[in-house]
């Protein structure tokens, strides 16, 4: 697909993060191949959320520390 | 090169199982026929020939192919068949779809010019291969559908922004951005930080809150004597061996064996020791000879007290019986004396009453005779003697006269000393009733004082004579008991005075424990960033903002590639938009049309600008038949650049005369007519003014009429070249 | 940063407010980059990027210095252009800021200048950018700087830190 291949060129350019930014975009697009932009919001929220999820785990045991 | 040259279709859509075949050997071919004659689905066949289930449902990106039917309702198979003119030769692409018991089949098949044959897989391989065009390219740059005419004809800039993006094929990049927006990153971001911001100002106001409670500690340490330089562990440990040292030595100077009890390896434990140490005192105080004897004093004094009391109480009781007897004897005289003077009484009384007896027998007498007399009063018979019976004048009167001057007098006087020694005689009785009563009290105060002396003898394990005063060994006794009892209670105030001191060092450890507990907790709470907890919180922050921020800059990305792509697009097709747009609106006002894109501030997308050779906004100023003429002249423009990029040597146009006048018609199948001479045009519309233009001036042309669709047959169709 | 680090923060900024207060930070920042052998510091109190450093491995760093107690900063264009035109002379640009809430430290970002814009931005989202090793060789030498300066600070505010920068070399320019 050529927008793939024009953002990973993009991507390629800023030294920054390239390498783990490249994979991120290779999942961006298997989910959006397989289904569409519904399957690219599901994947990231599910990853933001099960990150907060952690996190608001520890804060709880932080918080029982105090 | 790929040119469709034969389109053959069975009970696909608007068809019905009846093979229907379109020929393609011109460049313009017409499906003309009203709405609902099944011309779209002609249209609609190529590209599901093509592409397959990615045009249909919601991966097509098409809101109405959401429930899109492929099998025509009265067929129970749909087939599709699309010769191909390529470089090498024909190439037949067959792709059915069949529906039955509830199951969909679907078969693709591809043959080859050298009459290969692929199936399934292979064949879709070799689809892609040879269109090299995606779908969302195929539905934006070859085929130019009703919505997208309708979206750049709107006013709203920002739908007209997202169909020029959809017109310039950069519909992936527009996807996967709304996919990334509605994913709502930041949202999630800014709740975490929330999240951890409260758990901060927890931390600060427990700091603060502890921080005050210790100080209020502190304090209420040194209004106890207790010195800053004591507040600490050692002050705490010196302490608790003080305080051990201090509970032995009290054990053995009680002479108990103390409890062992063990010395706190920390200071945490020491609000334990604190407790077994105030155990172990009250324990050692309770076992306590001291406490004992004071127990066993206290109540042999309480005893004797009592007794003593009694023993008072008695004898002042007796003595007060005994003073009543002699004040007695004295105002009334002995017994005795008052036997003598009843008997006196009685004699005299009897005197009397031998006297009255003499007396009365006369005054009897008379009593009688003058009641008799009286009675015979009533009969006139008064004077007539009662004993004689002889008549005496004035006898009535005369024993009347006789009675009240001697007799009456005489016993009168009689009876009043006789009545008057008989009220002596009563008092006299009265005065031997009471002085029986005291001495008979006398007797009971005397038992009960014997009974207090016998308690008393029991008490002492001492028997009196009569010379003894028990009250005398009693009080002895008492002196004896009050002054082991002073003793005692000196000993144990002096004890006392130690267990305080010992609880108060005590306290003091409570104080100190407390102290060292609330700086404890304070130091934990401060050292909540040291912990393993905290630090996978910040890893985790860090790992989200990492996440966050690639996402973000890889929507940069993809907003720079969507940019640079619509320039490059625009501006490697500029000439010809320009060029057909001015060819169809004929505008006097606008000499050439200038596509700028630009990346939108706001909302990070592209946005578009139409200028004219001025450089002044465009839109404003266009009529609806204008705007529909600029969206045919980008899809016609962008189609002829494209050649380079892809093989597909034909576009499809689905009703695109709309909105247009009858001048810009005309002026549209020119442009069409010039288009033709390097695409093949497949053109479906029910504008009967399109037709009759497209019919007169295309020099080559096929045009399909469609009518009288019917559920079961279909559309009937006319071909005429 | 440590508990009193923090407290004598507070008790700066609850003297002088939030602006001065960022600038006396700022001094204090530059005042522990000396500490920690860095050189060619230049400190700037208006125009400009507020920070320059030179690392021992010949780094260049220009620094925009934000503090703040909320979970935002903004940085305005004069921000911006000051650390483009920075790092045309081959000046990394670093946003350095500092929240001051408790177990928080400075957090040193070393954000593409394209990826950075006017707008409000949450100090997480800089986190990706973090020079960590920097940012824990900055918190005990900022502890000390401030435990060593905080009496006159509290007395004499930002005049003071002046001073002491121009003691040791360091420029200032409020201008």
């Amino acid at each position: 697909m050529k927008y793939k291949e024009k953002v990973k060129e993009k991507i390629k350019e800023s030294d920054i993060r390239a390498k783990e930014r490249l994979k991120i975009w290779d999942k961006i697009c298997e989910d959006y191949e397989k289904g569409g932009a519904e399957q690219v919001k599901s994947d990231i929220s599910e990853r933001v959320n099960a990150i907060k999820s952690d996190f608001d785990e520890i804060i709880s045991i932080l918080n029982k520390m105090l | 090169m790929l040119q469709i040259k034969k389109i053959k279709i069975d009970g696909f859509r608007g068809f019905p199982i009846k093979s229907d075949t379109f020929e393609i050997k011109n460049p313009i071919i017409l499906f003309y026929g009203e709405n609902h004659q099944g011309k779209s689905s002609v249209l609609n066949a190529i590209e599901w020939c093509l592409y397959g289930d990615k045009c249909t449902g919601v991966k097509s990106g098409i809101r109405e192919r959401k429930d899109w039917e492929i099998v025509n309702r009265n067929s129970s198979k749909a087939i599709v068949d699309i010769e191909i003119e390529t470089d090498k030769g024909i190439v037949r692409i067959i792709r059915t779809e069949s529906k039955g018991n509830g199951r969909i089949e679907r078969t693709i098949e591809v043959v080859l010019p050298d009459g290969s044959v692929k199936n399934e897989d292979d064949a879709e391989s070799e689809i892609t291969r040879l269109v090299r065009l995606s779908y969302m390219d195929y539905a934006t740059t070859i085929y130019q559908h009703q919505e997208a005419i309708r979206a750049i004809v709107t006013q709203k800039p920002s739908l007209r922004n997202e169909a020029m993006d959809l017109l310039l094929g950069l519909a992936d990049y527009i996807n996967i951005l709304y996919g990334i927006k509605m994913s709502k990153i930041k949202d999630v971001q800014r709740k975490l930080v929330d999240n951890f911001d409260n758990f901060q100002e927890k931390v600060e106001d427990r700091i603060k809150f502890r921080q005050e409670e210790l100080e209020k500690n502190k304090n209420k340490a040194k209004s106890k004597g207790l010195k800053n330089k004591e507040l600490n562990e050692k002050g705490l440990k010196n302490y608790m061996l003080d305080i051990k040292k201090d509970t032995n030595k009290f054990a053995s100077q009680l002479g108990i064996s103390g409890k062992h009890i063990p010395f706190p390896s920390n200071w945490k434990e020491s609000s334990i020791f604190a407790e077994l140490i105030e155990e172990e005192i009250d324990r050692l105080w309770s076992k306590s000879p001291d406490i004992k004897g004071q127990r066993e004093l206290s109540s042999k004094k309480f005893e004797a007290d009592n007794l003593k009391e009694k023993y008072i109480r008695q004898k002042k009781s007796l003595q007060k019986q005994k003073t009543g007897l002699k004040k007695f004897e004295k105002d009334y005289g002995s017994l005795g004396e008052i036997d003598d003077e009843l008997k006196n009484i009685q004699k005299d009384i009897n005197d009397i009453n031998e006297e009255i007896k003499c007396i009365s027998p006369k005054a009897s007498l008379v009593k009688e005779g003058i009641r008799i007399l009286k009675d015979a009063s009533l009969s006139l018979k008064e004077n007539v003697c009662p004993l004689c019976g002889e008549e005496v004048p004035n006898l009535l009167d005369h024993l009347e006269k006789e009675w009240k001057q001697k007799i009456k007098i005489e016993i009168n006087k009689l009876d009043s000393k006789k009545e008057e020694l008989e009220g002596r005689w009563g008092e006299l009785e009265d005065l031997q009733i009471k002085y029986e009563r005291i001495v008979k009290d006398i007797e009971r105060e005397e038992k009960e004082l014997l009974e207090v002396i016998k308690d008393i003898s029991n008490f002492l394990g001492k028997k009196f004579t009569d010379q003894e005063d028990p009250l005398a060994f009693l009080e002895k006794e008492l002196g004896e008991i009050e002054m082991n009892l002073k003793k005692i209670n000196k000993s144990i105030k002096n004890k006392l005075g130690k267990i305080n001191s010992i609880k108060e060092k005590n306290n003091k450890i409570i104080l100190i424990h407390n102290i060292l507990e609330q700086e404890n907790k304070i130091e934990d709470i401060m050292k909540i960033n040291e912990t393993d907890e905290y630090k996978e919180a910040e890893n985790i922050r860090d790992i989200l903002s990492e996440f966050i921020s690639d996402i973000e800059e890889i929507a940069n990305k993809v907003r720079e590639c969507s940019v640079n792509e619509a320039k490059n697009k625009i501006s490697s097709a500029e000439a010809a938009i320009s060029d057909f747009f001015m060819k169809i609106t004929k505008n006097p006002g606008i000499k050439q049309i200038k596509l700028i894109v630009e990346k939108d501030s706001r909302t990070g997308g592209n946005s578009y600008s139409f200028l004219d050779q001025d450089e002044n906004e465009v839109t404003p100023i266009l009529s609806l038949g204008d705007f529909n003429s600029l969206a045919l002249s980008i899809f016609l423009g962008l189609s002829k650049m494209d050649s380079e990029s892809h093989p597909l040597k034909f576009i499809i146009m689905d009703d695109p005369s709309q909105s247009l006048s009858e001048k810009q018609k005309k002026r549209f199948v020119e442009v069409l007519e010039e288009v033709s001479q390097s695409k093949n045009l497949l053109i479906s519309t029910m504008d009967t003014e399109l037709q009759n233009f497209l019919e007169r001036l295309a020099l080559k042309k096929t045009i399909y009429e469609f009518s009288k669709w019917t559920p079961d047959s279909g559309p009937s169709i006319n071909c005429r070249t | 940063m440590k508990w009193n680090t923090f407290n004598r923060l507070k008790k700066i900024r609850n003297k002088f407010g939030s602006q001065q207060f960022g600038k006396i930070t700022q001094k204090l920042l530059a005042l522990s980059f000396h500490e920690m052998g860095y050189t060619h510091i230049v400190e700037r109190g208006v125009q400009g990027v507020d920070i320059d450093i030179k690392g021992e491995e010949g780094k260049r760093y220009a620094i925009e210095v934000k503090t703040t107690n909320k979970s935002s900063i903004n940085l305005s264009s004069d921000n911006i252009q000051a650390l483009l035109d920075r790092s045309k002379d081959s000046y990394l640009p670093v946003i350095a800021i500092l929240r001051l809430r408790i177990f928080e430290n400075w957090v040193l970002a070393r954000t593409p200048i394209s990826e950075i814009s006017t707008s409000n931005i949450l100090i997480d989202r800089l986190r990706a950018y973090r020079m960590i090793s920097l940012e824990s060789k900055l918190e005990p030498a900022f502890d000390y700087v401030v435990e060593k300066h905080f009496e006159e600070t509290l007395k004499k505010g930002e005049s003071y830190l002046k001073e002491q920068l121009n003691k040791i070399g360091i420029e200032t320019r409020d201008f």
